[in-house]
């Protein structure tokens, strides 16, 4: 006769006999840890895929392990760890997974229960303790059914990072009327990139600037080729670029799946990758290539390049000497940059503290978000400390005035440019003839500080980092042992030696 | 050969102390058994068993104040030693009539018998004689044949069982001892043992016996140390709500403001019911102070739960409870409470502490949902004057 090894969970119920199981808002039996067995990796991945189309995969990550586990009964299996204190998520879970056929534990980390199904609404629980069931000691994992228990040996932990950029994209048939005519169904239509083999690079950016299409570029290093191969980024293309391109023997079009990674047009990454953008380690981008059956990994996002800079030119065929003009000066058309009120509002970015208020920033300091802090620099002024901070299109936060609170504010009307907060520059010149006519290169920033005043010239070299600036030096000492340390004392055991038969002999009770 | 006082600290007490093997054997001992090891008493005074003791406290506070060791103490040690005498496998082997084991239920049951002390330190050291209770394991020994099985409880199987037949299988587990099925004896005694260390029922309220009250231990809670100390052992508790529960229900009990007909369900302490044949006639106080900072600890529980962000999610759970409603209820009364207890929020600066009060608010709306208005009306008229006086 079959061991009853689980019971049914029933309504309102607090108390469980299993470790680690609690009752959630709803009543139901949850513990700490949720656990889903697979039979093969098919059913890894095909779980992790369909997760990816309904959630992002960036909070089942952080808490997740994969093994390959050993059943104590032979045959292997595939085990998924995750955090599963939240009752609607691991609902969530358990439809996932019976759809792929798996199955969905809750527990403590070694004993998991089944959770919840149609027989039992809240849940279930141990019917003894797992002492008398005899579930502890025998193996790393225990998944309890309710008639049968299954015993899982590690063997190998698998990073699911790395199982993500290991699976090969799959091919997906093409629309009918062909790439060019069906870039919104490919993925093409506002951006597309092109990865071009090193031996075709001239020819096909002759093709495309003779064709004007807009376009930037850079060149990558990828597959141990001696030369590297272009990897160009068009905006808009279009279908008959599409067309041209995608027929090339040595072209690749990729279409961007999200800001970190792209995959060639007819294939198809297993796990919907944009939901999978913050899980992904560093920053390196990464192209899944179905042809070559590759993925190459780029340290960085690409950094592209105008296409004007790419073309081969005939600059040097074409130059002849200048001859002698008759240029008049045009200074008379001269008219003076200045600053002037405006109720236009501008993101900040930058504050300058006066050195009254230096305190108020160093308390300000403590309150600031790694990431803000991370992202902040600063410079010694005579009027004060200049705050550079980063803006919140870029870093995804709401910084500027909003993290520090105190000093004039100063906004960006052009790259590198800073006026003070409701002033701009008069005349409305384009912004990169404005840091023509200042002179600024590269990093280097002009600060108007207020109206009347000579702007000032902050080479990069003179901006630091805001949190090494405000750290003081940690002179670190050796540790010393100490003898009163408190160790973890591990647990007595009873041990019941044998007794004799005359053990009670000459037993007086009483006081003496 | 060894003395026999040294060779028991030896083989029983720093075992159980330092977390080794403890060997339970031999025969059981009387209080004269005792008083005759203790006419050599220098191996209470070794400096092994003086380091042991102070370890095991300094898991609670980081500078207890452990008094020598003393006969009272070796007492205790005595009867823990007989209680798991008790619960031996071969018990039945013994020649003894039920007579003598019964006499010998009674010495165990006055070497258990402390009278109830409100010293903190000689409180301490019970605990940590009985605390060690709920940290003993047992490695069990589990031979199968088919469907048949036996288990050596807390030893070796014999070779005769091993080799047996081919379809001999063995394996080893590792229990906890508290949670095993005992002897009806030890079940007895059990409750005698925790009753003898208040702070150990203190700290974990399930295992209190019945008719246990948290005003035994609330010279622990009038201390700094040891009040921040039981309440971030609580704070640990996985069912930390019902941890309160249980204390409040107690304390309530005791108080008298909940007879003996109120529903308790689940806050029962899981103990056995069984009635102690003698109890320690002190009377404890319950002015204000006392009462006051059993509450004030639950108070602060509360509030630690709410900084580890733990509060919202568990107090929505088994409120089905008289008792636990009423400890989810306690924040609450807050305002009734402050002349007598402050505020947990009081002192902190008001930047840095926004946040803190803006959860600690979120929290109290939160309860406000949960416990019915005539409990909290209930505990306005009943446990808050016991508080607070009115002037």
């Amino acid at each position: 006769m079959p061991v009853t090894l689980l019971e049914p969970v029933a309504a309102g119920q607090v108390r469980f006999r299993m470790q680690g199981l609690s009752a959630d808002a709803r009543g139901i039996a949850v513990g700490r840890d949720a656990l889903l067995a697979f039979d093969s990796i098919d059913g890894v991945v095909a779980f992790i895929g369909a997760y990816s189309e309904e959630a992002s995969l960036d909070a089942l990550f952080a808490g997740l392990a994969i093994e390959r586990v050993r059943r104590t009964g032979g045959g292997s299996a595939f085990l998924l760890r995750a955090g599963g204190q939240d009752g609607y998520g691991l609902d969530r879970l358990s439809r996932l997974a019976g759809a792929v056929r798996g199955r969905l534990y809750t527990g403590n980390g070694t004993i998991f229960v089944r959770f919840r199904d149609r027989a039992a609404p809240f849940g279930y629980d141990l019917a003894q303790s797992a002492g008398e069931l005899g579930l502890i000691g025998k193996s790393d994992i225990v998944a309890v059914e309710p008639e049968q228990a299954t015993y899982y040996r590690t063997e190998q932990s698998i990073d699911p990072v790395e199982l993500l950029q290991r699976l090969s994209v799959r091919s997906v048939p093409l629309p009918p009327q062909g790439v060019a005519a069906a870039a919104e169904e490919c993925g093409l239509r506002e951006m597309v990139l092109v990865l071009v083999a090193p031996g075709l690079a001239d020819r096909v950016l002759s093709y495309l600037w003779r064709l004007n299409a807009p376009m930037a570029g850079t060149r990558i290093s990828i597959d141990e080729a001696r030369q590297p191969a272009l990897l160009l980024r068009l905006r808009h293309p279009s279908p008959r670029v599409l067309g041209v391109l995608f027929g090339i023997p040595g072209v690749e079009l990729l279409a961007p799946v999200s800001s970190r990674a792209a995959v060639e047009v007819g294939w198809r990454h297993p796990v919907n990758l944009a939901a999978a953008s913050g899980c992904l380690p560093g920053d390196e981008m990464y192209l899944f290539r179905g042809r070559a059956d590759r993925v190459e990994r780029l340290d960085g996002a690409p950094r592209f390049v105008e296409a004007r800079f790419l073309v081969r030119s005939k600059t040097a065929e074409c130059m002849h000497t200048i001859g002698e003009t008759q240029v008049r000066s045009i200074e008379p058309l001269q008219v003076e940059l200045k600053l002037r009120a405006t109720s236009d509002r501008r993101e900040p970015r930058a504050v300058l503290v006066a050195w009254q208020q230096v305190e108020l920033l160093r308390r300000t300091l403590y309150l600031m978000p790694p990431s803000a802090l991370a992202a902040s620099r600063v410079a010694a002024l005579r009027e004060g400390v200049l705050v550079l901070v980063a803006a919140a299109s870029q870093r995804g936060l709401a910084v500027g005035d909003r993290i520090i609170p105190i000093g004039r504010r100063l906004c960006e009307v052009a790259p590198g440019v800073l006026v003070c907060d409701g002033y701009e520059l008069y005349p409305r010149v384009s912004p990169e003839l404005m840091r023509g006519i200042l002179g600024l290169e590269g990093e280097d920033k002009a600060l108007f500080l207020a109206p009347g005043r000579t702007p000032f010239r902050l080479r990069s070299a003179q901006v630091v980092p805001l949190e090494a600036a405000a750290l003081g030096r940690v002179q670190l000492e050796d540790v010393a042992e100490s003898p009163d340390l408190v160790a973890p004392a591990p647990s007595p055991r009873l041990e019941n030696e044998q007794l004799g038969r005359f053990s009670l002999w000459g037993f007086r009770p009483g006081a003496s | 050969m060894k003395p026999k006082l040294e060779a028991f600290v030896e083989r029983f007490v720093l075992p159980l102390l330092n977390g080794a093997a403890v060997e339970v054997h031999g025969r059981p001992f009387s209080r004269s058994d005792g008083a005759a090891l203790l006419a050599d008493a220098s191996a209470l005074g070794s400096a092994e068993l003086r380091w042991a003791r102070r370890d095991r406290a300094r898991r609670l506070v980081a500078d207890p104040q452990l008094p020598d060791p003393s006969a009272e103490e070796f007492c205790l040690w005595l009867g823990l030693h007989n209680m798991l005498l008790f619960d031996h496998p071969d018990r039945g082997r013994i020649w003894a009539r039920d007579a003598k084991w019964q006499r010998v239920e009674l010495e165990t049951r006055a070497l258990l018998g402390f009278p109830d002390s409100t010293a903190v330190e000689a409180s301490l050291v019970r605990h940590v004689a009985v605390g060690r209770l709920r940290d003993l394991t047992r490695e069990d020994h589990v031979v199968t044949a088919g469907n048949a099985e036996k288990r050596y409880a807390g030893r070796a199987a014999p070779r005769r069982a091993l080799a047996a037949g081919p379809g001999i299988r063995w394996r080893t587990e590792t229990v906890r001892w508290l949670d095993q099925n005992h002897d009806p004896v030890v079940l007895r005694l059990l409750p005698e043992a925790f009753r003898a260390s208040p702070l150990t029922c203190l700290l974990y309220p399930e295992l209190a016996p019945p008719q246990w009250s948290p005003l035994h231990a609330a010279g622990f809670l009038g201390r700094r140390s040891y009040a921040r100390a039981v309440c971030h052992h609580w704070a640990r508790h996985t069912n930390w709500v019902l941890a309160g529960g249980i204390v409040l229900g107690s304390l309530l009990r005791s108080l008298g403001i909940w007879g003996g007909a109120t529903p308790l369900g689940d806050s029962e302490p899981a103990m056995d019911s069984a009635h102690p044949l003698a109890l320690p006639g002190v009377a404890f106080a319950d002015g204000p102070e006392q009462v006051g900072a059993i509450v004030g600890a639950l108070v602060h529980l509360h509030l630690l739960k709410v900084l580890e962000l733990d509060a919202r999610v568990v107090a929505s759970s088994g409120t089905a409870d008289g008792s636990v409603l009423a400890f989810l209820a306690l924040p609450l009364l807050l305002h009734a409470l402050e002349p007598a207890l402050g505020h947990p929020l009081a002192g902190l600066e008001e930047r840095a502490g926004g946040e803190i009060r803006r959860r600690w608010e979120e929290y109290q709306n939160h309860l406000s949902g949960i416990v019915p208005r005539s409990a909290r009306e209930a505990l306005l008229v009943t446990l808050v004057p016991r508080i607070v006086k009115k002037t």
